[in-house]
């Protein structure tokens, strides 16, 4: 919600640019004198500079999103700005009538009598939908920056390599390991406070689990002593799936 | 059975892992794709696009079976990213092209009058309505122009219709056109988009267009200048009404989808009403933006009533027979067609 906030801001600003520029021009073009005594009278070449000037602030009030919208899929500058990006509820891109209903309501988000109706609106709403985005069945999302690359092996220590492990019962599903896997990889990243507590968390649901007592063996040294505990043979080139006896069934944690 | 990894063997292998040191290689691959095409197609070589299907469907079936063996979390949500992305590019439409503008112009546009009939008709009866109410009893009784529409305005109008509508220069046309088009589009805009809020907005704007119009016209009979602003206001009408009374019935539709889906929940309701309001808008904005030419151009100028007026009967004739008659022959040879 705050990007889309911050988004707003830079739109608007971009916008306030644009119709600062146009002002200057017209009064270039108008050559100074400002007064519209007779409309009847007006020569051609000021009156379509006035009319230019009209159809921009139309174009810009009800077109700079729509037109954004359709050239870079979803994305108005300050929404490029923050990562994030309109999409359609489906999860398809945007197409012609979404973009025009979406912004077309717009209008009443924005209405000056109810203020701040959008985003109440939105705030309200599970999908962080203002009025424009339910009428037109849009959401707004994060795009993901940076590099997609798949999850990293665990990184241990040696020190826990020769951990008796004898009595425990491997019953740990593949998502835990997973989540163990995570921990002990990045626990580095949180809060001091937090990675004590976490720990323990983990050790307890662990031992539970698999019966493993691992005496005298601090949070860590338990938790990859047991991640060890569930590894599979790997020669280099290891087989797509091990042995069914050593996977546990599917419906556990 | 505890297992001690060889001193040599690098690292400690979960099921995840092995999943992912077999696969990984073909899903570098269509990430890099993915990110060379960026959002379009074209980016890529001719025998990457060979390849991208594949991979793609490949991934798919990964992510299948990463998800049935229960493998961890992070490895399921890579490979639903990855394919998501991919999603968008292989399946999204090109925004425009030939075939989807002939078909929009030539079966959808026509067809948004008829196909939503009863929001056209409540909209015609609620805009003309109160039109004719408040003109009947305006022109009858100047004086209760006030009670709809403020004193000073009153005035504006009749100054600017004291006398016979006298030409402008071309730059004040072009301006007056622009300003038609900015103001009339907007409030059809309005119109349209307060829809949102149950249709109430749409319902005031188009009992409000209606008397204003209706209380402004009766009130210039009622002075006696009612030959001017005929005069003015003939040529451009029937495009003007028209297209308000399509931008009350796009609103009202919204304001249906929200009220009650009727057998559809909210939310479909309004997936539906989406596609059913777009030609709509499109109509009313080629409506009106057409009546802004016509109202800058062609109606301040003195010109021959009977110019004017066929003028108003052309523009009538073409609508009909874009919006009505069109669409109404297609249907019935549809039909017959159909036995």
């Amino acid at each position: 919600m705050g990007s889309r906030v911050a988004a707003w801001f830079v739109d608007a600003l971009a916008q306030s640019l644009i119709v600062a520029c146009a002002a200057v021009l017209l009064q270039a073009a108008l050559g100074g004198s400002s007064v519209l005594d007779d409309l009847g009278k007006i020569d051609t070449g000021r009156g379509l500079a006035i009319a230019f000037y009209l159809i921009l602030l139309f174009l810009l009030k009800w077109g700079y999103y729509a037109l954004f919208e359709a050239l870079m899929r979803g994305q108005s500058p300050g929404k490029r700005a923050m990562g994030i990006q309109v999409v359609r509820t489906n999860g398809e891109p945007l197409d012609f009538p979404s973009i025009a209903v979406r912004n077309l309501v717009r209008s009443v988000d924005d209405f000056p009598g109810l203020p701040l109706l959008g985003f109440l609106v939105a705030v309200t709403n599970q999908k962080a939908q203002r009025l424009g985005d339910l009428a037109a069945s849009t959401i707004v999302v994060r795009v993901r920056r940076g590099e997609l690359t798949p999850p990293e092996t665990a990184r241990l220590s040696e020190r826990t390599a020769a951990i008796p492990v004898a009595g425990m019962a491997k019953t740990l599903t593949e998502a835990e390991l997973g989540v163990l896997r995570k921990f002990l990889n990045e626990r580095s990243l949180l809060p001091e406070a937090l990675i004590g507590k976490l720990s323990a968390r983990l050790r307890a649901q662990a031992q539970a689990k698999t019966g493993f007592e691992g005496r005298g063996l601090d949070d860590v040294a338990f938790l990859e002593a047991v991640y060890r505990a569930h590894a599979v043979a790997q020669p280099t080139q290891g087989p797509a799936e091990p042995p069914a006896a050593r996977t546990p069934p599917e419906g556990g944690a | 059975m505890s297992l001690q990894p060889p001193p040599a063997a690098p690292a400690v292998l979960t099921k995840s892992d092995l999943f992912i040191k077999e696969h990984s290689e073909s899903w570098k691959r269509f990430s890099s794709m993915v990110d060379k095409a960026r959002n379009s197609p074209k980016r890529l070589s001719p025998e990457e696009l060979r390849e991208f299907p594949k991979l793609y469907r490949r991934t798919c079936a990964d992510l299948a079976r990463a998800r049935s063996l229960g493998l961890a979390r992070d490895l399921t949500d890579y490979l639903n990213e990855s394919v998501a992305r991919a999603h968008t590019l292989l399946y999204a439409p090109p925004l425009l092209d030939r075939s989807a503008l002939s078909r929009f112009f030539l079966d959808t546009l026509p067809d948004c009058a008829i196909r939503n009939f009863p929001a056209v008709l409540l909209s015609a009866l609620l805009f003309f309505g109160s039109y004719a109410i408040s003109l009947f009893l305006v022109s009858r009784n100047g004086d209760l122009a006030a009670t709809f529409v403020s004193a000073s305005t009153l005035d504006g109008f009749t100054d600017s219709y004291r006398e016979a509508v006298d030409g402008r220069s071309l730059g004040g046309s072009s301006f007056m056109t622009a300003f038609y088009i900015s103001n009339n589009v907007t409030i059809a805009f309005l119109s349209f988009a307060s829809g949102i809020l149950a249709g109430a907005g749409s319902l005031y704007f188009l009992l409000q267009n209606g008397l204003f119009l209706g209380t402004i016209e009766g009130y210039i009979h009622y002075a006696g200048y009612g030959a001017n602003i005929d005069a003015f206001t003939m040529a451009h009408g029937p495009l003007e009404l028209s297209g308000l009374v399509l931008a009350g019935a796009a609103g009202l539709c919204l304001g249906f989808a929200v009220i009650r889906g009727g057998r559809y929940r909210r939310a479909d309701a309004l997936l539906i009403a989406r596609d059913r309001v777009f030609p709509l808008v499109a109509a009313f904005v080629l409506c009106i933006g057409a009546a802004a030419f016509i109202e800058g151009f062609v109606s301040p100028r003195a010109i021959p009533l009977w110019i004017k007026s066929g003028i108003a009967w052309l523009s009538s004739a073409c609508l009909f027979a874009y919006f009505i008659a069109y669409p109404l022959l297609r249907r019935l040879v549809r039909r017959k067609r159909r036995g």
